[in-house]
């Protein structure tokens, strides 16, 4: 089984994928330590870490010029819906302290 | 406004990048006239360039400059990933499937502030992979149309005119790309303009790290991470910048 760590810890050398954030980081020497921050690395074989470089460099090249597009017509989509979309019922609001109660704070 | 300047490119990138504008220039110069062999303007380009052999030797020797620059390009880029020594920072991570969303919410004002950035942005790493898979293309097909006879005699004759398609319609879109997408985001976007000198002279000021990169400037002060919308260190608000 694959032996997963958290971000920031000291690992063996080797290539250490995170899947959260899809982020791949080379270890150079035995007890260095692996990027901090959310997700778990699992180390990787050299050659899954070599061939997963490209894979993401042309997903990403075929993902960039749908996003705009994407984007767009979610924007276009949430204008078109929201006059039929009914506003939330507004929360009542707090009730003012009572005028002497203020009058006591501002005096102390 | 912080006058400190910070080594973002070191001379090597930067010699890289020189070569590959240069490259690019001469192949285009040489090649579109033989695309667009009908117009006037190409005609008189090819005369200018000495008729259309030279044309053609200009272009076969910066094809071949470019495809030896890609193959040193791959052999150090494989030569460091072996080695450990780089981090994969050209490597497109999930940030950059968010940031692309984010950046685009922000731009139509549904987003009230920008994605923070590390070294590289989405844009650059999107203009990295399309330059580099584009430049396979090329050395590809481009060697396909010198050699043909060789290469027919290997795989079918159909990949001649199919490699001259991609050759040249590869060609044409990496103009474009590069008139429009690189100049607009590197020299005529509002931070930038007129013109950004980075990539020749290897610096940007801190204050511009800090508003473009505030991801990689903290690692590289050893400062935690920002948050969006967080006030950044350092950053002059009155400068005309947005925080980004």
């Amino acid at each position: 089984m694959t032996e997963h760590f958290p971000g920031g810890s000291a690992v063996p050398g080797g290539y250490y994928l995170n899947t959260a954030r899809w982020s791949l980081a080379p270890v150079a020497r035995d007890g260095d330590r692996l990027p901090p921050g959310p997700g778990q690395w699992r180390r990787v074989p050299v050659v899954v870490a070599l061939a997963l470089v490209p894979i993401l460099g042309v997903t990403f090249l075929m993902f960039m010029p749908v996003a705009g597009f994407l984007v767009l017509i979610q924007h276009l989509f949430t204008k078109a819906r929201g006059p039929f979309v009914r506003a939330p019922a507004p929360t009542p609001a707090t009730p003012p302290p009572a005028e002497g109660k203020d009058q006591r704070a501002s005096s102390g | 406004m912080s006058s400190e300047q910070i080594v973002r490119f070191s001379r090597r990138r930067r010699a890289e990048h020189l070569t590959v504008m240069v490259l690019f220039v001469l192949l285009c110069l040489t090649g579109f006239p033989q695309k667009f062999y009908t117009h006037r303007w190409a005609e008189v380009l090819v005369h200018a360039l000495g008729g259309i052999d030279w044309t053609r030797r200009i272009h076969h020797l910066a094809g071949y400059m470019l495809a030896a620059m890609t193959v040193v390009h791959f052999g150090a880029g494989l030569a460091g990933m072996l080695s450990r020594q780089i981090p994969f920072s050209m490597m497109p991570t999930r940030k950059d499937f968010e940031d692309v969303f984010g950046q685009l919410r922000h731009y139509l004002g549904t987003a009230p502030h920008a994605p923070l950035y590390d070294r590289y942005t989405y844009k650059e790493k999107f203009e990295y992979w399309g330059l580099v898979m584009g430049n396979v293309v090329m050395v590809v097909t481009g060697s396909i149309l010198l050699f043909p006879l060789q290469v027919t005699m290997l795989l079918p004759g159909v990949l001649v005119p199919a490699a001259k398609m991609a050759h040249s319609n590869e060609g044409l879109m990496a103009f474009l790309v590069i008139t429009i997408w690189h100049i607009f985001n590197v020299h005529l976007n509002p931070d930038a303009f007129p013109f950004d000198p980075a990539i020749f002279t290897g610096k940007i000021t801190r204050e511009r790290y800090l508003h473009e990169h505030p991801l990689e400037l903290a690692r590289l002060e050893g400062r935690p991470p920002p948050s969006q919308g967080d006030p950044l260190p350092g950053h002059d608000p009155a400068g005309g910048k947005e925080q980004a």
